[in-house]
């Protein structure tokens, strides 16, 4: 075969396919205009179920939410652009605000079977909701004190995949959890069985906190289960305590403070096992983060870093009394600003130059940026106790010439296409940015940041908010307990 | 030592590890078992072979690749890793496009899965981030939409 003229558009499709996994949507889109041949090519179905299925990878989102086989290309290849398309959204529209392209509100009427059911009469009012990654499915929790003053309502709503034609917001399932005052932190798919999604909710209590973990299986009818829960103790209700799943895994990870003094718990959830980690003193009201990171876990508190091993996990009984383990390691941080606070930066740009590595933890220090990069010290992935600690961090600063940032950096933080971007709430009602960090030749790193209004249109105060970039999707709780849904 | 025979009828005596990075190759030697008959390689040229050569040598000890990673939870952590292109895997990459082409189908042919990837990497790399009459540019495509049909693509895939 003499191919010495072969040009790039008459390659195979095969290779073509290959070529195009590693370029994002907005590539490919600018090949498919320069000519007949290309143009057809990446009208190819697999080229959008991959580049949907990296977007899958890369957020944990599994085909619960993304049902890859039932979506026909023009779907897909909406799906796999529908973020680049917020992005765009924000950037062009920097200094103005952008309107929804589609808006619904979540109909929480009771339907006769779930009455039944249930044995409630109301759906309550909805007290707290959270988006499942890729954000097609929401959860909310609502209460209501004479129908059922005790208990909590979880909902599980299909919210769609914004493709157009959407058909109306259904509850899927329902769970009246027996249980008051609570919180849901966490909502994520099981990464081994595909049907299955978790919730972890936790209820504060005076002398400890308790953790509910609700099993939804997701099937022609989908179901809410309770599923285990645990309790760790804490000393006063305030607590600011946070909840991290270690990738991965079912171990959920949980920061308190008892008695001045700091610790984590790590409870499997599945197999019931849990550790508890001792911390440094610290007042109750110190801010701190927590990130696991491979078989590790960085603590984070106002002037160092923390970092445990995972030990291994006992089985766990009601008030027992559970081994202490001891800190590996303990990284100072040198910082200017005692109301800075920690991020974690996993997230970062596939499509710019490659990090060192692929966790880095900001310090978000008024008026610099501390990156701290965790480098892997060993050079085989093979870890063994008691060594487990293979990290030490790199430092490196930029400083923040654009005050925004900071105070965008406090909000809720999310992805876009690479970026990072946050939700954030004001005088003048929602908005979102875009932070793009621009990683030098020289080794300087900039920050860009753009910012611009949401306009819901819904005439109320917004008391909760979320987004999902990937769906070009934000969901706003009202004060008076309903839920809109605003695809842009 | 393996005997292989390019389509231009040039002979390499190839070590067997080195030759069975292609899986055709190996799948053949399988087929054949023990045997000094020399293997055809109908579909690739001495000057190609020459490439596809200096890669599987360079390469030769890499661990195989795996779909699996397992103890590296994190997809985004593979993405970096299958990223990170070494100085060596760019020089080797960084000549004339049709001979680029060439590699890549050579690689397809004989199945050498690490090659194809690191061959599309750079291809995708000439074309990361560029405009569409860029990507013509660096292809050398002409355009072969009508005027009507140019603004009908455009207008289609603008993203907002």
């Amino acid at each position: 075969m003499s191919t010495s003229d072969l040009k790039f558009h008459l390659l195979p499709l095969d290779v073509h396919l290959e070529i195009f996994a590693y370029l994002p949507p907005r590539d490919i889109i600018s090949i498919r205009q320069a000519c007949k041949a290309l143009c057809r090519v990446t009208q190819s179905r697999s080229i959008w179920a991959g580049a949907v299925r990296k977007i899958m990878a890369m957020h944990s989102v599994t085909e619960a939410s993304y049902p890859l086989r039932k979506l026909g290309p023009k779907f897909l290849e909406r799906l796999a652009r529908l973020q680049e398309r917020f992005g765009d959204l924000i950037r062009n529209g920097e200094g103005t605000a952008i309107l929804p392209v589609n808006s619904r509100m979540l109909t929480p009427r009771l339907r006769k079977t779930e009455v039944d059911r249930h044995g409630i009469h109301t759906a309550g009012f909805t007290e707290d909701m959270i988006l499942l990654s890729g954000g097609r499915f929401l959860l909310t929790l609502s209460v209501d004190q004479f129908d059922f003053p005790d208990s909590t309502l979880y909902t599980l709503w299909d919210l769609g995949l914004n493709l157009r034609v959407e058909p109306p917001i259904r509850a899927l399932a329902r769970f009246l959890e027996r249980t008051k005052d609570l919180q849901v932190l966490l909502f994520f798919a099981d990464t081994e069985a595909v049907d299955t999604i978790w919730a972890v909710s936790v209820q504060r209590l005076r002398t400890s906190t308790r953790i509910l973990v609700h099993k939804i299986t997701m099937s022609l009818r989908p179901s809410i289960v309770a599923y285990a829960r645990h309790e760790a103790p804490s000393s006063t209700s305030s607590t600011h305590s946070i909840i991290a799943l270690i990738p991965g895994t079912h171990s959920i990870v949980l920061s308190g403070n008892h008695d001045g003094k700091s610790y984590l718990r790590i409870w499997d959830f599945i197999q019931n096992r849990a550790a508890h980690l001792v911390g440094p003193d610290s007042s109750a009201s110190e801010t701190t983060n927590l990130f696991p990171y491979r078989d590790c876990i960085l603590y984070a508190f106002e002037d160092r870093i923390v970092v445990y091993n995972v030990p291994d996990l006992q089985p766990y009984f009601a008030d027992q009394l559970l081994p202490r383990h001891s800190p590996a390691l303990i990284v100072h941080v040198e910082v200017n600003s005692p109301d800075g606070f920690y991020i974690d930066f996993n997230h970062s740009s596939p499509f710019l130059p490659p990090l060192v590595s692929p966790t880095r933890v900001l310090r978000i220090d008024d008026p610099e940026v501390i990156i701290l990069d965790v480098v892997d010290n060993s050079p085989t992935r093979t870890t063994v106790l008691p060594n487990r600690v293979p990290i030490r961090s790199e430092r490196s600063s930029i400083t923040i010439t654009d005050n925004r940032i900071y105070s965008a950096l406090k909000g809720y933080m999310n992805t876009c296409d690479g970026h990072l971007c946050f939700l954030s709430l004001d005088s003048s009602g929602a908005s979102v940015s875009l932070l793009s960090p621009e990683f030098g030749k020289d080794g300087n790193t900039n920050l860009n940041l753009v910012k611009v209004g949401l306009n819901p249109n819904i005439n109320s105060a917004i008391r909760l908010q979320e987004i999902s970039p990937l769906l070009s999707r934000h969901c706003i709780l009202t004060p008076d307990g309903n839920i809109h849904v605003l695809d842009y | 030592m393996v005997i292989l025979i390019t389509s231009d009828n040039v002979k390499y005596v190839v070590e067997k590890d080195v030759a069975e990075l292609s899986v055709l190759v190996k799948n053949m030697l399988e087929d054949i078992g023990p045997s000094d008959e020399p293997i055809p390689l109908h579909n690739v040229t001495s000057t190609v072979f020459n490439k596809v050569l200096e890669y599987c040598i360079y390469h030769r000890n890499d661990p195989p690749p795996s779909d699996d990673d397992e103890g590296c939870a994190s997809p985004l952590h593979k993405y970096l890793a299958s990223h990170i292109c070494s100085e060596w895997d760019q020089r080797f990459f960084d000549v004339d496009q049709a001979l680029l082409f060439d590699i890549i189908l050579a690689a397809n042919y004989l199945d050498i899965k690490t090659l194809l990837d690191d061959a599309c990497k750079a291809v995708a790399h000439l074309i990361q981030g560029k405009s569409t009459e860029e990507i013509r540019g660096i292809f050398n495509i002409v355009n072969d939409f009508t005027p009507e049909e140019e603004a009908r693509v455009k207008k289609e895939n603008v993203s907002s």
